[in-house]
């Protein structure tokens, strides 16, 4: 396999020092209108507080990055509410509802998706995740989709949170994960009433405890637009049942195939390895990924994978219920995983929000990988007493990395920092495609923010467009710095494929290594920074 | 005495007893050599003959106090703080410590407040009164009264244990462990009582966030005197593990196990030590007790 490396003539002319990122909301300005509405306000049942993902594609391979909100419905239902919502970036900071011209306004209770090219013919589909059945759209390249799911065989019943599409097998087609968080039906959504106390306070919504957890779904792609229900056969259910939520595709052992972490609420996190094979087996608990530092179980959300620490190990970040704090995962060596939270200094500045999405991404281009989470509360009744410290519409968080230690930026990052929703699915991408990573966010019954990054000039940076599944290093400056393309994440959301790196002060890239899907392998020397680079076979 | 007593007798009785401040002294000399039961005794024979004797009943308080007497302990004080001792502000103190063991934090209050009305400085009746007034759930109080007491330079570890909890109910955890962490400084027998939460976050932080000296020497020093404590030794084999000293996490945890053979969390991070030690086999088991202990336990996140 050959792998020419291209050129993009997109380049940044930057003055480089160390800046705060900032952030500034430009939804209004783009043109963002769209409300994902879930549920009732009163969030009678867990399934009304899931909320939506947001999806990054690049849908009509014009090179600006869409959005895709997935959204549910109000309950009781109203009309014209009830479908997601695709936005063309037209390239200008402003987007077009493209919704019904595209062909995916599925009337579903959406909750996410995820984005993959599950015929290879090299446009990005989609999945959405749903109460259920899940739909599979077919990008047709002219703009439109469409709806193959019957025909695919993935029309999982749900309800589905998260999803990603990734090569267990190394057969360089794209299977399918599905993350199930329970096993409900639509009455008893409807039929739902607040029963159960909380913190000896409050009257709110049962579950998940109590509600019957749910097996999650793998799809192995037979080629030709069809899948098969692989669930048993490929050891992906060897977890056990779970009310999983958040699901991230990696390689956190970097022997070349991609393993798989499911976030789970309120029961074990699954870290399933892949065996080479295309089997896998479910190995959380062993690598000290499954509970906290204490072995406690924690309500995770949404999780997301970067190597915060520049070992070469990719690294994990769940969020995680109120009062109780986000984890991060230090990958010590492939095999075995700790829970470094407070000594990262993750925990304290996580304790008290309840988070949803997670992004490792380097906002300020200093090498390393920072965090931003996506939070909000699920029960609305937290409102209604101040002795809970707590509330339904919460920051959402900007964590730099300083050295390995995390410190929360609050709105000294912008006064978007400050403003309190209630969120749920976030993702990057480079809305401008000026070299820097903005945000998307969607939140529980409002419009979604769009968050660009307006830090001032700084450092230099690249970014490189890979098939999925490919991992590259990139060494300037005297670091090296890992990343892998990977699908799903956050929180049923999907990022922008395009792999970035903050390059600091650097002023070349001495060395771009490529690990291909598969194994091959090839480097390139003395890159110029400041680009977008592709990577293609042929 | 009675009527029939020959007064020469009673003559000679007299004459064989010191006088009150005289056995006054010897008492408190005798605590003072740690001879409580002696003490004990005189102070009793002062109030059978003066049952008003102020300092004799703060004295009888206090000795009760510290064998978890409560009752005898109030019975006492009450009558302390009205017989105007020598040091009334000790009285009101120590009654107000009795009146919280018995569970009366709002009596208890007012007694640290009679206390600080003679002796503003007093910082233990500063902590008491932050003490009673968390429980009374007045934080605002009990915060005011525990800086006050922290910045008057009181060496309490009940301050810091309480600054500690004020915080946490606040969600300031940095500010929180900061308080539970130098309790723990200030007495390493503070980890028996410190929130397990704070134990683990301290344990697993890693130097420089973890006490000075170090938590796992305060840990070991308490452990010398206590073997069996099983605070300690979590967060001793917790804290071996994130400094990545395997071995003596393991050996921390498998005593852990041994004396508490039903706490989860100790399973839990044995099966992980031994998982990284390569014990597959001994590491598979311990995962397995864990998880058998934990359906148990019917946690919720």
């Amino acid at each position: 396999m050959r792998l020419p490396i291209l050129l993009l003539a997109i380049g940044s002319a930057a003055t480089h020092g160390a800046e705060l990122p900032r952030f500034a909301d430009r939804t209004d300005a783009a043109g963002l209108t769209i409300v994902t509405y879930s549920g009732g306000e009163e969030k009678n049942h867990i399934l009304e507080s899931a909320g939506n993902g947001v999806l990054v594609v690049d849908y009509d391979l014009d090179g600006w990055q869409d959005l895709y909100f997935a959204a549910a419905y109000r309950l009781p239902r109203a009309a014209g509410d009830e479908r997601g919502a695709l936005y063309r970036n037209l390239g200008d900071g402003t987007f077009a509802d493209v919704t019904a011209a595209a062909g995916v306004g599925a009337r579903v209770y959406g909750h996410g998706g995820c984005v993959g090219d599950v015929d290879g013919d090299g446009a990005p589909d989609l999945y959405l995740t749903a109460l259920g059945p899940n739909v599979l759209y077919r990008n047709d390249g002219d703009g439109t989709f469409s709806d193959v799911t019957a025909q695919a065989g993935v029309g999982d019943p749900g309800p589905s949170v998260g999803a990603v599409f990734f090569d267990a097998d190394a057969d360089g087609d794209q299977d399918l994960f599905v993350a199930n968080y329970l096993d409900a039906t639509w009455d008893e959504i409807l039929g739902a009433r607040r029963t159960r106390r909380w913190q000896g306070k409050i009257l709110v919504m049962d579950g998940p405890r109590g509600l019957p957890a749910s097996r999650n779904a793998f799809y192995r792609n037979l080629g030709e637009g069809t899948f098969e229900d692989a669930t048993a056969a490929s050891g992906l259910a060897s977890g056990g049942l779970g009310y999983s939520l958040g699901v991230v595709s990696f390689d956190y052992d970097v022997d070349g195939d991609v393993d798989l972490y499911v976030a789970n609420d309120s029961s074990e996190n699954f870290l399933y390895r892949n065996r080479g094979d295309g089997t896998f087996e479910e190995v959380g608990i062993w690598a000290g990924a499954a509970y906290n530092a204490d072995g406690r179980l924690q309500g995770s959300m949404g999780v997301h994978f970067g190597d915060y620490d520049g070992d070469g190990w990719p690294d994990l970040a769940v969020t995680q219920f109120a009062h109780d704090h986000y984890t991060l995962y230090r990958n010590l060596d492939g095999q075995a995983f700790l829970d470094v939270s407070f000594a990262a200094g993750l925990a304290a500045p996580t304790l008290q929000p309840l988070g949803w999405g997670a992004l490792f991404f380097d906002a300020d281009h200093d090498r390393d990988l920072d965090l931003f989470f996506a939070n909000g509360h699920i029960y609305p009744q937290v409102d209604e007493d101040p002795s809970l410290h707590e509330s339904f519409r919460q920051p959402n968080q900007l964590l730099l990395n300083d050295g390995g230690r995390f410190r929360d930026a609050g709105a000294a990052a912008g006064e978007v920092f400050a403003l309190e929703l209630s969120s749920r699915g976030a993702a990057y991408l480079d809305l401008e495609n000026d070299g820097d990573l903005d945000l998307v966010v969607s939140n529980q019954d409002a419009r979604p923010t769009l968050l660009e990054n307006v830090t001032a000039p700084g450092g230099r940076w690249v970014m490189v467009e890979a098939p999925l599944g490919t991992r590259i290093a990139v060494r300037a400056g005297g670091a090296t710095q890992t990343r892998q393309s990977s699908s799903g994440g956050s929180y049923a959301s999907h990022n922008d494929p395009r792999l970035h790196v903050g390059l600091g002060d650097a002023r070349a890239i001495d060395r771009l290594d490529v690990v291909w899907p598969g194994g091959a392998q090839r480097a390139f020397e003395n890159l110029a920074p400041d680009r977008f680079y592709v990577l293609r076979s042929r | 005495m009675t009527s029939s007593v020959p007064a020469w007798l009673l003559a000679c009785v007299l004459m064989a007893t010191p006088p009150i401040p005289e056995r006054i002294r010897e008492g408190l000399a005798l605590l003072e050599a740690g001879a409580v039961d002696r003490a004990e005794a005189v102070f009793r024979e002062v109030v059978r003959e003066s049952p008003r004797h102020g300092t004799a009943r703060l004295q009888l308080g206090r000795i009760a106090l510290e064998r978890g007497d409560w009752e005898a302990a109030r019975r006492h004080l009450v009558i302390a703080v009205e017989s105007d001792p020598r040091r009334p502000y000790l009285a009101w103190q120590l009654l107000g410590q009795a009146q919280l063991f018995l569970d009366e934090p709002a009596a208890a209050r007012r007694s640290f407040d009679e206390a600080l009305e003679r002796a503003p400085r007093f910082g233990p009746a500063l902590v008491g009164r932050a003490q009673a007034s968390l429980v009374l759930e007045d934080f605002d109080g009990a915060l005011e009264s525990c800086r006050e007491a922290i910045d008057l330079g009181v060496r309490d570890r009940r301050a810091y244990l309480i600054l500690g909890d004020l915080h946490l109910r606040k969600m300031e955890t940095s500010e929180a462990l900061a308080a539970y962490s130098e309790a723990l400084r200030l007495d390493p027998a503070a980890v028996e009582v410190i929130p397990s939460f704070a134990l683990s976050a301290l344990a697993t932080a890693g130097a420089p966030a973890a006490a000075q000296p170090g938590l796992a020497a305060l840990l070991e020093s308490h452990l010398e005197a206590h073997p069996g404590c099983e605070q300690a030794l979590y967060g001793l084999g917790l804290a071996s593990l994130h400094a990545g000293d395997l071995a003596a996490s393991e050996r921390t945890f498998r005593e852990l196990t041994r004396v508490a053979p039903r706490r989860s969390d100790a399973w839990y991070n044995l099966g992980l030590v031994l998982s990284r030690l390569g014990h597959e086999g001994d590491g598979r088991a311990a995962m397995e007790r864990f998880r058998e202990l934990r359906a148990g336990e019917d946690e919720e996140p």
